[in-house]
């Protein structure tokens, strides 16, 4: 293995409801350009500039079905090595690293897009399911999310307001970061008043949508990042797994496959115990439940006591793993960028550069990212400073 | 086997059939301005600073050069032939979603401009198609257009 790989430059666009004014092309370029501009890397065909380019994106959202065979070129993907995944961003990440590992390349431009606002999510995620049988249900993601957390927190009697604690503080952290959509001065009061949206999930416990943005990340094999840097982040490790796409395979109250991810990660990176080991974490949570649920997941605190763990204050800021500084997809992220944004949002509080959402000191940091319904699909990078 | 066992054994095999909708909505951001003027009658390209190239459907960087591409160039009415043929398959309207047959050959244009497009020949007898004729721009009344690509109707061949 070719040591190790390093995040030399993110970006990303402000997340907003519809960006109503811009082309899906400007999306990708504005922060594609950015992450050039911070490396001073090139297309270049002499070895010296971007080896690879690597989108993640979900072409239902844009469109037709192999959208991105326009829309490659904004990224550079032009008479070079391309490579593309579906599903969440945080797969790019896991996926560039390993083109880097495996010494084919020493630099891969990874770009996530997505502008909800072009057509109906829900429709989309219906698309998304089983198209004999769940479709004709009329299953998509929420109503998916609806059965999990009626499961989950059934199964453990987790409480309506260990719930709608997580909403107030994504809102909170939210407010100190300036690309975030929204961020409420809200309260549990206000989520549980908010409308029901799928038994026990309220509107206010679910990810906003539509949201539009964009993010990029480079990286760099470990020689190539020092020269391109001084301040590189490093991939220490990385882990994903799929689960069965059947709700009924699962226990919906218990995610195996992020506990898998989260492990195949760990294992890497040489870590046991991530309550302590990280100073933050930047997770995927579409609904408030999931923040608690994959925090068990991800082995910050034992099966069912993901409600305590919120109550604890150890997730807020100031306390000992701040989860989603950046105030998460509760305050609006568009699916599939989230994952790859979760990452970019760890490399910038590793670099110190977080501003007002700076968790002081930061050293160690975990990103999630997911899809499919109920979480089928778990991602897991595990980065360094 | 009698014939009875064997009818068990072979199901009768179904097929649903799936018609549904996807509404779109599409941000045109920067390729407004093409649009408008489609709707003016007017194409217009934008032009790579490095290599001059002009590109149709406008492009936010060249693909080439990866710059930026701000300057937008007026490309005229008229264009030269690169390639055509002549569709003897069903294919969708876009503006119906519907299959249906075209009389006219789909054609590739040099504009007077430089960019190249693609578009619908009036002449509908592909033998007397030739690479290099001359072509000129028909739009459909102005009232009907939206800015989009089939607001040009056909180009029709000019005598030289
Ligand atoms: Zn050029």
């Amino acid at each position: 293995m070719a040591g190790r790989v390093g995040v030399v430059a993110v970006a990303q666009t402000k997340f907003e409801e519809k960006k109503a004014t811009e082309h899906t092309a400007e999306l990708m370029y504005n922060v594609t350009r950015e992450v050039m501009g911070q490396t001073g890397l090139e297309f270049k065909e002499d070895g010296t500039g971007i080896d690879a380019t690597l989108a993640a994106s979900y072409d239902l959202f844009s469109g037709p079905a192999g959208a991105y065979m326009f829309l490659g070129y904004v990224v550079g993907a032009y008479r070079r090595e391309d490579e593309r995944v579906l599903e969440d961003g945080s797969l790019a990440v896991y996926y560039g690293a390993m083109q880097i590992l495996s010494g084919h390349v020493d630099t891969v431009l990874l770009v996530s897009y997505n502008k909800e606002s072009s057509v109906g999510k829900n429709l989309i995620e219906w698309v998304g399911m089983d198209q004999i049988y769940q479709r004709r249900i009329g299953l998509d993601f929420v109503s998916a999310a609806g059965l999990q957390a009626m499961r989950y927190t059934t199964k453990y009697g987790i409480t309506p307001e260990q719930c709608a604690k997580v909403v107030v503080k994504s809102h909170r952290n939210a407010a100190n970061n300036p690309y975030a959509m929204c961020c409420d001065n809200i309260t549990v009061e206000d989520v549980l008043r908010s409308t029901m949206l799928c038994d026990p999930i309220r509107v206010q416990e679910a990810k906003p949508t539509p949201v539009d943005g964009a993010c990029a990340i480079i990286l760099a094999s470990e020689e190539k990042a020092r020269k391109i840097t001084d301040k590189p982040v490093w991939i220490t490790g990385f882990g994903s797994c799929y689960d069965h796409h059947e709700l009924g395979y699962r226990d919906l109250a218990d995610c195996e496959a992020l506990t898998t991810a989260a492990q195949r990660a760990y294992k890497m990176a040489g870590i046991t115990n991530p309550l302590k080991t990280f100073d933050l974490a930047e997770i995927s949570e579409q609904y408030a439940y999931q923040e608690l649920l994959w925090s068990e997941g991800l082995g910050f605190c034992g099966k069912g006591e993901g409600g305590k763990l919120i109550d604890s204050g150890k997730t807020q800021m100031g306390g000992d793993l701040p989860i989603n500084p950046s105030g998460g997809m509760l305050s609006g992220l568009p699916v599939c960028v989230a994952g790859m944004q979760r990452v970019a949002e760890c490399v910038v509080q590793l670099r110190g550069e977080a501003g007002d959402r700076q968790v002081p000191g930061a050293k160690k940091a975990v990103a999630h990212g997911v899809d499919g319904p109920a979480g089928q699909l778990q991602c897991v990078i595990t980065l360094e400073n | 086997m009698t014939a009875e066992q064997k009818k068990e054994e072979q199901p009768e095999f179904i097929q649903f059939r799936y018609p549904r909708e996807v509404p779109y909505e599409h941000a045109l951001g920067y390729q407004s301005k093409f649009a408008n003027a489609l709707k003016q009658g007017r194409i217009i390209a934008t032009k790579c600073p490095v290599c001059g190239r002009c590109t149709i459907p406008p492009r936010i960087v060249c693909p080439f050069h990866h710059v930026k591409q701000t300057e937008w160039v007026d490309q005229g009415q008229r264009g030269r032939l690169i390639s055509a043929f002549k569709i003897n398959f069903p294919m969708f309207n876009s503006r119906t979603g519907e299959l249906q047959n075209w009389e006219n050959p789909i054609i590739a244009v040099e504009l007077e401009g430089g960019a190249r497009m693609d578009g619908w020949c009036a002449e509908t007898d592909p033998s007397k198609l030739k690479t290099g004729m001359l072509l000129e721009a028909v739009w459909r009344p102005e009232e009907e257009r939206q800015g989009r690509a089939d607001d040009i109707l056909h180009w029709k061949p000019v005598e030289e």
